[in-house]
């Protein structure tokens, strides 16, 4: 039975007795109602007291956390200071309302001052002191008109100065202090958080970066002018060398019109009717003009070389051929001095390379006859052969005195000539530097060796090399015949008979129909009603020349207007060309006329023109 | 340095043949003459034009020989008589060079 069911039982009950004795029902009452409250009393001092240990032992515990937390902060301050002090920083924090400044122990330090003679409180009149006369001024403004009429809290600001040194400079320390504001809820400054650092280091390192730049510029500048001075010098010194080669070339070309004539005078001499002496005389005088004359051509060459003016003209040269016919010349010579010449040439594939002609039998010309010269008993030999890379390599070997291996290289300069003991001086000592520049432009090189009893001189050159040039009959008749057989009728414009002639020639060997004409207005009206396969066309005619004409032709209607028209002229250069490939010319073959160029050129225009017309 | 080239020469007359040849000399000597003649009038009337035509006919026609040597004597100032009488005497004897060489190119082919 709960509670809740006995107590009106119990009301009852104390009815009863109250009705019984009403002051010892009340008393009994009474002390009931005591028994509960001292019950109630000591159960209150139980928890009260249990309550008391447990808040006792949470305040241990909250002591301990608190000694533990008090123990770790420390650790941390110290560490940020000792980092602090390391990084060479310190911190400030300035309470704006109440002008107050805190500072780090770093902070002493940057501004080199004893942290014992301060008072508890720092300010910043103090640290002002301590900045640097000329930067003073300077830092006080930027705190005042920096930090109060333009704080920004989106900005940081920073400075940049000096401390005082302690004596002159020495202790002078270059700091930047940084700030950042915090602001209250109005929005007006609170607190300045700020850091001093020393980049002392940093700005020393800039400031010798910068004058060591600027001591850079100054010398970059010097060498500048000096660089100027000497490119003027050097502007001058070519000028005047210029000048000098091109008055060396006008002489020499000025010399050279009359000495030809002498040398002509000279070979029409009719030596039958000449005595001995007088025949003599006569070959002396015309082995002067012809050494001369080698003289003259060796200087224009030389001013030309100068001038970048070397041009090669490379054609298809049978090399066999070319050396043969210079050993042959050159042997008459070594003969005169009791010298064997011999040759020695491997040079059977390819039988026919690309090359100038001139210029190589200049090289030949010249290396043999310094060998010759230079050469008193024994013999001189010319060896030629291919080596890899498709470069030719020619030797000259002499049995003569030879050449000191420190001398060499002085050789083959402008005018050097050695000196040396038993060699013959003669000539202007052009010749082995000419040969130089020529090898130079046609990318080769050139030099002299030891050989088994004199010297080598030798030179390689690369090389093209190409078919041998066609024969009339290897050349195929019939692939340059018309599609049906009959022979090409070919019209050829040309004012000067000789070369109308040396063309009519090749085309005929070629087995062509050949049709000839004066001038551009002749080629004109033959083209407007002949029927030709292609037109070779001057390009300098009178009456009509052959730019004009090639137009013409080519407004005429098809198939007239369509003859492929080739360009036939002495002239090489694009620039001179263009004229004509612009009128319509399809093709160009240069005067004068080798038949195999002849051929490839016409080969390519009919075939262009078949190509054309199959489109069509 | 030779009139002509007269390797050159021989080749180009052997190519052509003795007919053509024949015919060659003959044009050969007509041209430089008739050219010879204009080049002279050139310079006798400051004709630059005519000068200028003239030398470029005669350089085609000589490098048919590979004859260098009038062909740049062709180029020179002849306002001379010297001058003009070494052109004349140039031109014979590259002309004898040419028939010399023809004559043996013909004389070694039969």
């Amino acid at each position: 039975m709960t509670a809740t069911h006995l107590s009106p039982i119990q009301t009852g009950l104390d009815s009863i007795e109250a009705d019984a004795d009403p002051v010892a029902t009340r008393i009994g009452l009474l002390e009931r109602r005591l028994a509960r409250s001292e019950k109630a009393r000591a159960a209150a001092e139980a928890f009260l007291e249990k309550k008391s240990r447990v808040l006792a032992q949470a305040n241990e515990e909250l002591q301990a956390r608190k000694k533990d937390l008090q123990a770790d902060l420390g650790l941390r301050t110290r560490q940020l200071l000792e980092a602090q002090r390391v990084a060479g920083f310190g911190t400030v924090i300035w309470d704006v309302r109440r002008r107050r400044l805190e500072v780090s122990p770093q902070i002493y330090v940057l501004f080199g001052i004893d942290a014992a003679s301060v008072d508890a409180v720092i300010g910043h009149r103090q640290l002002i002191r301590r900045v640097h006369a000329e930067d003073r001024e300077t830092v006080i403004d930027w705190l005042y008109r920096e930090l109060h009429n333009n704080l920004r809290p989106e900005r940081d600001h920073y400075i940049e100065f000096r401390t005082r040194g302690r004596r002159g400079k020495t202790g002078q320390r270059w700091l930047r202090a940084m700030a950042q504001i915090q602001f209250d809820n109005r929005g007006r400054p609170a607190l300045v958080l700020g850091t001093i650092q020393d980049v002392t280091r940093q700005t020393e390192t800039a400031a010798e970066a910068a004058a060591l730049h600027e001591r850079e510029q100054l010398q970059l500048a010097n060498l500048q002018a000096l660089n100027g001075e000497l490119t003027q010098a050097r502007e001058n010194a070519d000028r005047a060398n210029s000048a000098k080669s091109r008055f060396l070339a006008m002489m020499s070309h000025d010399i050279r019109t009359p000495l030809n004539g002498v040398i002509g005078m000279l070979s029409l001499m009719d030596q039958d009717t000449l005595n001995t002496d007088q025949r003599r005389t006569l070959a002396l005088a015309r082995s002067s003009g012809d050494q001369l004359r080698v003289l003259l051509d060796d200087i224009i060459d030389l001013a030309r070389a100068e001038a970048g003016r070397f041009q090669l003209n490379p054609a298809p040269t049978d090399l066999t051929k070319l050396l043969s016919d210079g050993a042959s010349f050159w042997r008459r010579v070594a003969v005169e001095k009791r010298l064997t010449l011999d040759t020695v040439l491997n040079l059977s594939h390819p039988r026919c390379i690309l090359a100038d002609r001139v210029r190589l039998r200049q090289l030949i010309d010249n290396l043999l006859s310094n060998a010759i010269k230079n050469t008193g008993d024994g013999s001189v030999t010319l060896l030629a052969e291919y080596r890899a890379g498709e470069r030719l390599r020619v030797e000259v070997h002499d049995t003569g005195i030879g050449v000191p291996p420190n001398r060499r290289a002085e050789l083959f300069e402008d005018f050097g000539q050695l000196q040396l003991p038993g060699s013959q001086s003669g000539g202007a000592g052009l010749g082995l530097s000419i040969c130089r520049r020529i090898i130079e432009v046609m990318g080769g090189s050139i030099g002299v060796d030891d050989s088994s009893l004199g010297s080598c001189f030798w030179f390689e050159i690369p090389f093209t090399a190409i078919a041998a040039p066609p024969t009339v009959a290897a050349a195929g008749l019939r692939s340059l015949a018309r599609a049906d057989g009959r022979a090409l009728r070919v019209l050829v414009a040309e004012d000067v008979e000789t070369n109308r002639i040396v063309v009519e020639g090749h085309l005929r060997r070629l087995g062509c129909e050949v049709v000839l004409v004066n001038d551009g207005r002749a080629a004109v009206e033959a083209a407007t009603g002949g029927a030709f396969d292609l037109v070779l066309m001057d390009m300098a005619m009178p009456i009509m020349g052959g730019a004009e004409a090639t137009r013409a032709i080519r407004a005429l209607p098809a198939p007239a207007g369509q003859t492929p028209i080739v360009a036939l002229t002495a002239y090489t250069r694009p620039e001179e060309l263009a004229p004509m490939m612009a009128a319509g010319a399809v093709a160009s073959a240069s005067k004068p006329i080798v038949m195999a160029d002849l051929y490839k050129v016409m080969r390519m225009a009919l075939g262009q023109a078949r190509a054309a017309s199959t489109m069509a | 340095m030779n009139l002509i080239d007269e390797e050159l020469t021989r080749e180009q007359f052997a190519f052509l043949g003795p007919e053509i040849v024949q015919r060659l000399l003959a044009a050969t000597h007509r041209d430089l003459d008739s050219w010879g003649d204009r080049l002279m009038t050139g310079w006798d009337t400051g004709d630059q034009e005519s000068i200028r035509v003239a030398r470029h006919s005669i350089r085609g026609v000589c490098s048919n020989f590979g004859a260098t040597r009038l062909h740049e004597f062709a180029q020179t100032d002849m306002t001379s008589a010297a001058s003009r009488e070494a052109f004349r005497a140039l031109h014979d004897a590259t002309l004898e060079a040419i028939r010399r060489t023809a004559s043996l190119t013909v004389q070694s082919a039969t």
